[in-house]
């Protein structure tokens, strides 16, 4: 008897390839430690929210919508969800990597541009879970702070500010994917971007172009005024370019992620 | 000796280990993060604002105009030292993130702790060798401007009036190096991953400032700088250097004293997560 | 449903409920016939109006810098006590807000304007003191579209006459007869008011709600505006790029606290302005050297341009604001320097 060769299963398609992973990582990812840590830094204004509402005096507060503006741009679009994008999405692969279980997740029937789409997508939605509800719930919080009246005024900015959340983490997420893929060590260079080269965008000329916060700042209506050099040379990018620009990044980001892991060979650490 | 009188007993070093017993763990954690280029390059583009000071201290002493924009005495140093808190932090997550975290995570940390080596050596060992590599980007370059300060203008820094700037520097260095090590080593006894670890104790070093930026709006009061690490530093040093400061100028004992609180609250995690057994829930 | 999965609809569902009432109060806010700050009656104002300012009166009187003055100023509660006794009004309590409009003088003719004050009046007191003091002060009244027009020195010689009616119990008109009077017909749909005046109804529209005071203007008012101011540097002057309408709204509690957008005709106009005002914000900051007033003085202000539009954020403490007028006491005191021989 000849022994045939069994044929190899088809692959899985692209779209429950990608469910499965997703559905996978979203439960690694929302119920960890590390969620836990991430939460604490981006459910913090809410904690600090309600810690104004109960201490300070809100008959001589300044304007609640400065507060939350404060908070929508300064603590969640300049710092926290750069950082908690950082944190997720470097991760994607490199958790794999660093648990060894890659190689149970690339022997099987499943295509590795539905492993990346499906653990990009359990990212964005753990990203989501974690901070909206931050921002909506600052909104709450800081925005009456000197009555009810006059708070429809500011719906179209939560509206706003949400999108432009969920925009941000899209963009600095498939920018922090393409660095986990490409390096094995992407975190001081994450951070040194976060920390050096977005500090462009505090500058003047061009250089703000150069940089993603300043192009996701452009679309909030929040301008607080700033403790350093900013001051001097804050810089409005148009909103059309600005959402443009971050639609491009997360599409080029994820694209080149995915050239880079398709193609890339694993040798795990003995 | 009755034989319910044998408790646990603590290991009892000998002789020749008894002094520096931490040495061996900072010599070898040194070695292995030195080993690396990107760490080496590191520490090198950390000694760039210390070239870009000595330009200017050069330029104010040739033209002594420009001390109008950039102005050169005192204060120079603690501004110098305060900018360098962002390489004090990249070294910190860089060589300081692993140091207990990769233990935890290869079991090395039970074969430390069966050496003849007690706990506070093990901290203590990978606490000096954070410790140095923060000197090593703060205290080094700040001596080092000191020095070429007073040899190009030595009318100007090496007064008796300006005797007092050495020892501010030593102290304000030793304070960064020191409160940013036990951070950022509890941070890493809290997690088996380097990276994860590295990355939390950067969420908390950013993540308390921008929280101090947030209360600062809301409260008005310099004292909600008392949150932020980062905050306390600078308050430090503005009180160290006669700097003046609009947003850190918390009033320097309550820094001191919430560094203070900071430190023992990194120690109280490491003392809980550093131990010879791994309770398995 | 797993832990996860809970934790994820869990916080999709309080986002989505505060979506819900954020929209809620969108669609059910009272205020929604309102344009920006200014209430809907606002809208009866002659459509010729160039600028409008707002003040929010009980904001205002509760700021610490209303608070410090009004002592100094005779403004306190003490010092309203005859006018209340007379009329029954009691501004820093009775006066919710004031909106101001006005237009730029033609080019013989006076400046136009008028003046609406919102808040609780006793009618019947005021009326009635109004009319009493009828004979010394040259006080006539009378009824147009079932409204008393009460007006103040009709015939004399010299300047118009001016006129106050009340809307409602809550509303009251000031100004120059001809501009009460067309109010009150805008009121009455004789006319179409601010409505018709598009361009300022928009940047009405731009005002931030919930500000102690505003004001925005139209090219008109600002082409008055000098082009030119001294350099900062001192010998010359420079020329500013003309503004096409200006937004600004402030706050006084608890720092003094000021948003200006100026929209200029195109984005090199508006990056020309926004580097004037950074360039003596520069200045600020190198004069300052180590003095900390002048030094927080400078980085109080932020500048940014966005197209056209230049936005100047400033943020003045209350003690800055001291210090600066110590600084300001003791130059004057200082004696002048010697001139150089």
């Amino acid at each position: 008897m000849s022994a045939e060769a069994k044929p190899l299963p088809p692959p899985v398609p692209f779209l429950r390839a990608a469910k499965a992973v997703f559905d996978l990582s979203l439960e690694e990812m929302v119920w960890s430690r590390k969620s836990l840590v991430m939460a604490g830094l981006l459910l913090l204004p809410v904690a600090l929210a309600l810690l104004f509402r109960l201490v300070a005096d809100l008959k001589h507060a300044p304007a609640g919508i400065d507060l939350y503006g404060l908070v929508v741009a300064m603590y969640y679009l300049r710092n926290a969800l750069p950082l908690a994008s950082l944190f997720f999405a470097t991760a994607l692969i490199a958790d794999e990597v660093e648990g060894r279980t890659i190689t149970y997740l690339l022997s099987r029937p499943v295509s590795r541009a539905s492993i990346l789409c499906g653990k990009f997508a359990a990212y964005v939605v753990t990203g989501l879970t974690l901070t909206l509800p931050g921002i909506v719930a600052s909104f709450f919080l800081l925005v009456p702070i000197r009555g009810f009246a006059g708070l429809a005024a500011f719906v179209p900015d939560l509206l706003r500010d949400l999108g432009v959340a969920a925009l941000a983490l899209c963009a600095y997420g498939a920018l922090f994917a393409l660095l986990g893929v490409l390096l094995k060590r992407p975190t001081i260079p994450g951070l040194v971007f976060l920390i050096g080269w977005e500090s462009l965008a505090n500058l003047p000329g061009w250089l703000p172009r150069y940089t993603v916060t300043a192009w996701v700042r452009s679309l909030v209506r929040h301008r607080p005024v700033d403790e350093g050099l900013a001051e001097l040379f804050q810089t409005t990018l148009p909103t059309g370019e600005a959402i443009a620009v971050l639609v491009a990044i997360t599409i080029l980001g994820l694209a080149g992620a995915y050239g880079i892991f398709s193609r890339k060979q694993f040798v795990l650490d003995q | 000796m009755p034989i319910y009188d044998q408790r646990y007993r603590r290991y009892e070093a000998r002789n020749p280990l008894r002094e520096l017993r931490f040495w061996p763990i900072t010599r070898e954690a040194l070695k292995l993060v030195i080993a690396r280029r990107a760490f080496l390059m590191l520490l090198l583009v950390a000694w760039v604002p210390f070239i870009a000071r000595t330009i200017q201290v050069y330029v104010v002493t040739r033209f002594p105009e420009a001390g109008r924009v950039l102005p050169v005495d005192g204060r120079l140093f603690g501004e110098f030292l305060s900018g360098q808190l962002g390489f004090a932090l990249l070294v910190s997550v860089f060589g300081g993130a692993g140091l207990i975290a990769n233990d935890l995570r290869t079991g090395a940390i039970l074969v430390y702790l069966s050496r003849p080596l007690t706990r506070v050596d093990y901290i203590l060992g990978k606490l000096c060798a954070l410790l140095s590599l923060n000197l090593f980007v703060t205290l080094a370059p700040a001596l080092m401007l000191w020095i070429v300060a007073v040899s190009l203008a030595p009318e100007q820094f090496a007064t008796l009036k300006l005797l007092w700037l050495p020892p501010a520097i030593v102290l304000h260095a030793l304070v960064i190096g020191l409160a940013m090590g036990l951070m950022a080593l509890a941070v890493s006894s809290l997690s088996k991953s380097a990276r994860v670890a590295g990355l939390a104790f950067a969420g908390l070093f950013i993540g308390l400032e921008i929280a101090r930026g947030v209360l600062r709006g809301m409260f008005r009061t310099p004292e909600t700088g008392l949150v932020s690490l980062q905050g306390n530093l600078h308050a430090l040093g503005n009180a160290l250097f006669g700097i003046q400061h609009r947003f850190f100028n918390q009033p320097w004992p309550l820094a001191a004293l919430a560094l203070l609180v900071m430190a023992a609250l990194s120690l109280w995690v490491l003392r809980a997560r550093v131990r010879a057994v791994e309770v398995v829930q | 449903m797993t832990r996860s999965r809970l934790v994820v609809t869990a916080s999709f569902a309080a986002v989505g409920l505060g979506v819900a009432v954020a929209l809620g109060a969108l669609v059910l806010d009272p205020a929604r016939a309102a344009v920006g700050p200014m209430p809907g009656e606002g809208l009866a104002l002659p459509s010729g109006t160039r600028f409008v300012v707002g003040i929010d009166v009980a904001r205002f009187t509760s700021s610490p810098m209303y608070q410090k003055h009004a002592a100094k100023a005779d403004l306190t509660p003490e010092a309203f006590a005859e006018l209340e006794e007379k009329t029954g009004l009691r501004p820093d309590r009775d006066i919710d807000q004031i909106l101001i409009a006005g237009a730029p003088p033609a080019a013989d003719g006076p400046a136009r304007g008028a003046v609406l004050v919102f808040g609780r009046f006793d009618r019947y007191k005021l009326s009635r003191a109004i009319e009493a003091d009828g004979e010394k002060k040259n006080v006539s009244w009378k009824t147009i579209d079932g409204y008393t027009v009460y007006v103040f020195g009709e015939g004399r010689a010299k300047g118009r006459p001016g006129a106050l009616a009340f809307l409602d119990d809550d509303t009251l008109v000031l100004g120059p007869q001809a501009t009460v009077e067309e109010v009150i017909a805008n009121r009455n749909g004789g006319g179409k008011g601010l409505a018709e005046n598009a361009e300022l109804v928009r940047l009405l529209g731009t005002v931030r709600p919930g500000s102690t005071f505003w004001m925005v203007g139209d090219q008109t008012l600002l082409s008055r505006m000098p082009n030119n101011v001294p350099s900062p540097m001192g010998g010359g002057q420079m020329s500013l790029p003309a503004l096409k309408s200006l937004v600004v709204t402030g706050d006084l509690d608890p720092e003094m606290a000021l948003h200006a957008t100026g929209e200029a005709r195109d984005e090199a106009a508006a990056r020309q302005l926004a580097d004037v005002v950074r360039g003596m914000t520069a200045l600020i900051q190198l004069q300052g050297g180590q003095n900390p007033a002048l030094q927080s003085l400078a980085t109080a202000f932020s500048v940014n341009h966005e197209g056209a539009k230049v936005h100047v954020n400033a943020r003045l403490p209350y003690e800055l604001l001291d210090q600066l007028k110590a600084m300001g006491a003791q130059r004057k005191a200082a004696p002048p320097a010697e001139p150089i021989q």
